[in-house]
């Protein structure tokens, strides 16, 4: 069970990263080309759309398990640890409520899409597909909240070492 | 008006409650539209905004200045940069803490992040500080006010955030920020010059420099150099565009890493960590934009712009009333939450009052370097904590109030003399 989720976990991470650098060179790519061979690349744009969804939806389950989105813990020290950990549990379910709607939502428009046949201006990559991705990664990272919220972990990296990394 | 109050107060009932800011706020933004104009219509906007956001050309802008900041971190020019601000200034009475603030601004030219800046300087400057005895008041104060730089002086994590919520111009608002940056450096110097004029034990002078040293610790540097004068050079020299900085950026800082020897582990780690960055953001971006939709469906931008003008509020007093509430919020609330959360009241009715909104972009910047090393919850205060657990953070916070004070006189002065903020931009832009 640990060793699956763990395997789970490892995965979002390389495709995650993996899309970083793809994003990275397609924009490089495209600028050098351009400014240098006077060739653009062919529909960096949707591509770069397209990783973007890829980075940000493989990143939603993994924050949502490591509990690294942004909270203000101002009260912590003054908090008893049973009103943390409801307030965690609380939260934890509020996130599965939203990416349900988000995944619900981005389901119908996916299905919608698809009936209207929409395709990328440039390659013709059919737009629907993203939506898909966006919708079933919804659902994991919904998921996800919710088994976090049962989860009953011992050392989870706290929300100091988490806001080290943003600002 | 009644409605927006009402999501504001639920929004800060839950951020306050521990609920991630990003969920509070999608949530808040979702219910209002719900009770506004019904369910389907609250999770269809919720669900378009989350696609817009994420399909979205620009805003990948977001990951590469995420990466290319990381990188930089992971590559270790920080002690080049600290040894040549050194070389240049140590001899003098609190010259390493001059040092240390001119290295922060150097670290700041090429990474986005306030915190990045504090722990990758703090880690050299303290140590070095330390030994030639100074005051853990002042290297701590330094480093943590010093590291603030990190998101005035471009790129900007956070100018890139405001400039996507607002549709200001990127590229404008990071010339914007290279001037008020520099006014940063010399006002943080000369906290540390009246530091060491009331009390010259807790900075003493350091050892001289040659030419030749001079000269050799200012060369290690150019990688950084160069490194800003391409991205930055590349926008204003159009290039490319700002969004597209994000990749040259990124490539370069992985050259730089690659060059510095970072291994392959170290680079899956940089990689993991700025895909979970990127994931933060954007739940923020798309939560704030939900309740920003809320908000804007409720028009109380509007109407609370029509009651100041009405009851004849003087526009200068309004923005005095604003930068006080950020004063005030930024005691209690992370940063970027500040910012998202207040951004869609506040930057309409100081549009409708007649600002620029770059200059508004960086005055909002300022206020959250502000924000950062102002007790109780100045975040730079717990970074250089953590950098230097010895120091009491009473110490910490006692040491800071020259380096706050500065910084007021500071946001003043870009107040008052708005031309020292909108000069750069519009002598490169139009």
């Amino acid at each position: 069970m640990t060793k699956g989720r763990d395997a789970l976990l490892w995965l979002a991470d390389a495709l995650a990263g993996a899309m970083l650098v793809v994003l990275t060179a397609l924009t490089f790519i495209d600028v050098v080309g351009r400014n240098i061979f006077d060739q653009p690349l062919i529909g960096s744009n949707e591509l770069t759309e397209y990783s973007l969804a890829l980075v940000t939806f493989l990143a939603y389950p993994v924050v949502a398990w490591k509990r690294q989105h942004i909270v203000v813990d101002l009260f912590d020290g003054i908090s008893p640890r049973w009103l943390i950990t409801l307030e965690k549990i609380v939260s934890d379910f509020l996130g599965a409520a939203l990416f349900c709607i988000l995944s619900y939502r981005l389901w119908l428009q996916a299905l919608r899409l698809e009936s209207y046949g929409d395709l990328t201006p440039q390659l013709s990559i059919p737009i629907f597909y993203a939506y898909f991705f966006m919708s079933v990664m919804s659902g994991v990272t919904a998921l996800t909240f919710v088994l976090s919220a049962f989860a009953h972990r011992a050392n989870e990296v706290s929300s100091e070492h988490v806001l080290d990394e943003v600002v | 008006m009644l409605a927006a109050g009402i999501g504001f107060l639920a929004a800060f009932a839950l951020i306050f409650l521990r609920t991630p800011v990003a969920v509070a706020l999608a949530l808040v933004g979702f219910g209002g539209y719900w009770a506004l104009l019904g369910l389907p219509q609250a999770m269809t906007m919720t669900a378009l905004t989350a696609s817009g956001h994420t399909l979205s050309y620009s805003l990948s802008v977001i990951p590469l200045f995420v990466l290319m900041g990381n990188l930089i971190c992971g590559a270790g020019i920080s002690s080049d940069l600290y040894r040549a601000a050194e070389a240049f200034v140590g001899r003098y009475r609190g010259g390493l803490a001059m040092a240390t603030i001119g290295a922060s601004g150097g670290f700041a030219a090429v990474s986005g992040s306030s915190v990045a800046t504090a722990v990758t300087i703090g880690k050299i400057a303290i140590p070095s500080m330390r030994s030639f005895g100074y005051s853990n008041e002042l290297n701590t104060a330094t480093v943590a006010s010093g590291a603030t730089l990190g998101i005035l002086v471009p790129p900007s994590v956070i100018m890139v955030i405001y400039g996507v919520q607002t549709e200001t111009n990127i590229g404008m608002l990071f010339a914007a920020g290279i001037i008020p940056g520099l006014f940063g450096i010399l006002g943080y110097a000369l906290a540390v010059a009246w530091v060491a004029s009331r009390n010259p034990a807790a900075a003493p002078s350091g050892r001289p420099s040659t030419m030749t040293q001079k000269l050799s610790a200012l060369r290690r540097t150019w990688l950084v150099a160069a490194l800003f004068i391409v991205v930055l050079g590349g926008i204003y020299g159009g290039l490319f565009t700002a969004t597209e900085a994000g990749g040259i950026g990124a490539t370069g800082a992985f050259v730089i890493a690659l060059i510095r020897g970072v291994k392959l582990p170290a680079f899956a780690e940089i990689l993991r960590d700025s895909a979970h960055t990127t994931g933060m953001l954007f739940a923020l971006v798309i939560g704030a934009s939900v309740f920003g939709e809320f908000i804007n469906l409720t028009g109380a931008d509007k109407s609370l712009l029509a009651f100041i003008t009405e009851s004849g509020f003087s526009a200068t007093g309004t923005l005095l009333t604003i930068l006080l509430i950020y004063l005030l919020l930024g005691c209690v609330l992370e940063s970027l939450a500040m910012i998202l959360l207040t951004l869609p009241i506040f930057f309409p009715i100081v549009m409708g009052l007649g600002y620029d909104p770059v200059w508004f972009g960086i005055v909002v910047v300022m206020m959250v370097e502000l924000a950062l090393i102002t007790p109780p919850l100045g975040m730079n205060l717990f970074v250089v904590r953590a950098i230097a657990p010895d120091v009491p953070l009473g110490t910490i916070m006692r040491g800071i109030v020259p380096f706050v004070t500065v910084d007021i006189m500071r946001v003043g002065l870009m107040v008052l003399f708005p031309i020292i903020v909108t000069w750069l931009p519009s002598l490169l832009f139009d």
